[in-house]
């Protein structure tokens, strides 16, 4: 295994694998800054292109622009407080005061540094841990994947510090928004009040959208008249000092691990972990 | 009275309680659709019974923001556990652009479903008009506006159509895009 890694890594090195890397995470990054945009529908898009794509090369583009993907979300997470990405969420908390603080470009070389190490780290757990840890997540059943859920909303009423009976209201209604459409344990259509468009439920990212993104647009269309702040950005302040990455390190590194144990498990993915990771760190 | 004033004279008190009646409502109705589900027949549970009890639990909860309210102090307010964005130069607020940014994108999506315009031309309308609309009919920013309207409009849709391969609503009333 570690062979065809070193033979991976080299062909990765040459210039025209190098360029597509380059190209696939450049595009992934935009699609992901746009909100509604996911690294998904990208990959569905250049499909046909890669048809006349040497195989490999294509891949090596494909998953360039999905880790490009979830890493842009945080770009309209922290700048427009609008997450690109579910995975981003978590993000315009703390993101988006910081840049309306004046302070945009040390957010975002924090947020892009933070997904570089985290990414990096979960590649190599994945690299070598791949088969044991993908056969302890298919033992997973109802009962366990019932019990994350049940562990996201006392997470949630955790975070909601301002008042809990709230978040947990929040929480509920994202379980509503998710029972329209057909129910899989028996095939039969519920909450669809008669209309066939509601059969197939209501997807996390429209809903994601119509939370995060339009009440965002509705606010800024509502604050037109204010005079926007014109803030001085300089190329040296997106560098973070070294001791400032020493200060973050544990904190960098247990989000590392929190988010690839959940990530592996299939159905859960980078929402959860984020919000796992979040909490943690706010809560240490 | 005293309830009266508690809930409704104070704003974070109006606020909570008009949460809280929200989340009643939609609480009713969700019971209400669940209740009209056929009873399970292989399963002892079957579909209603989860829409019923998160239904139940979200109107319990809604008393109980009321019940917070009733017993907080009147202008209390809550910590969030983010923090907060001081709006240290508050502007007079645009109520009808913030109607039109919901109204617009409505309209956009339902021309195109009802097949009454094609992608192209809702698309070139729709940034005609919430572009005019963010920046005030200024005279020199429609006259940008209307290349990039069309540039958005009419290119995209020949990138999706003629080069990704992906079809975007193509009738229309005005003869096809």
């Amino acid at each position: 295994m570690l062979g065809d890694l070193g033979s991976a890594l080299l062909y990765i090195a040459q210039p025209w694998p190098f360029f597509f890397v380059l190209l696939g995470t450049s595009l992934g990054v935009f699609v992901g800054a746009v909100p509604g945009l996911t690294g998904g529908m990208l990959i569905a898009l250049v499909m046909p292109l890669t048809f006349y794509m040497d195989s490999t090369l294509a891949l090596v583009m494909m998953v360039a622009m999905y880790v490009g993907s979830v890493s842009g979300g945080l770009i309209s997470a922290t700048l427009l407080r609008m997450p690109g990405t579910p995975s981003s969420v978590m993000t315009t908390f703390d993101g988006y005061p910081m840049a309306q603080q004046g302070q945009p470009e040390r957010a975002l070389a924090l947020g892009i540094g933070s997904s570089l190490i985290g990414g990096l780290i979960a590649g190599v757990v994945l690299v070598l841990l791949s088969p044991p840890l993908s056969k302890w997540a298919m033992t997973f059943s109802p009962w366990e994947y019932f019990t994350m859920v049940l562990m996201a909303i006392v997470l949630i009423a955790s975070i909601s510090q301002g008042s809990m009976i709230k978040g947990l209201i929040a929480g509920f209604l994202g379980m509503v928004m998710a029972m329209p459409g057909l129910n899989p344990s028996d095939g039969q259509l519920r909450l669809t009040f008669g209309i066939d468009a509601f059969a197939d439920g209501f997807k996390l990212l429209p809903v994601l959208l119509g939370a995060f993104v339009m009440s965002q647009v509705i606010k800024d269309a509502l604050e037109i008249n204010k005079r926007p702040v014109m803030l001085k950005l300089g190329a040296g302040r997106v560098l973070v000092p070294l001791r400032e990455w020493r200060s973050h390190w544990v904190n960098i590194l247990r989000s590392s691990v929190i988010g690839t144990w959940i990530g592996i498990l299939p159905g859960v993915g980078a929402s959860i972990s984020a919000m796992v990771a979040y909490v943690t760190a706010k809560n240490l | 009275m005293d309830l009266r004033r508690r809930l409704w004279v104070d704003a974070a008190g109006r606020r909570d309680l008009l949460l809280a009646l929200a989340v009643i409502l939609l609480a009713l109705v969700v019971y209400w659709q669940a209740s009209l589900l056929p009873p399970p027949f292989f399963d002892p549970v079957g579909s209603a019974a989860v829409p019923k009890f998160v239904a139940l639990l979200l109107a319990l909860l809604a008393v109980g923001v009321i019940v917070e309210r009733l017993r907080a102090k009147p202008g209390a307010v809550e910590a969030g556990f983010a923090p907060e964005v001081i709006d240290d130069d508050p502007a007079e607020p645009a109520p009808w652009t913030a109607l039109a940014s919901i109204v617009l994108p409505v309209l956009y999506v339902a021309v195109m479903q009802a097949g009454w315009l094609a992608f192209a031309q809702a698309s070139t309308l729709f940034v005609l008009a919430l572009g005019a609309l963010f920046g005030r009919f200024r005279p020199r920013l429609l006259l940008l506006l209307v290349p990039v309207a069309f540039l958005a409009g009419y290119g995209l849709d020949y990138i999706f159509t003629e080069i990704l391969y992906v079809d975007l609503p193509q009738r229309s009333l005005l003869g096809g895009s």
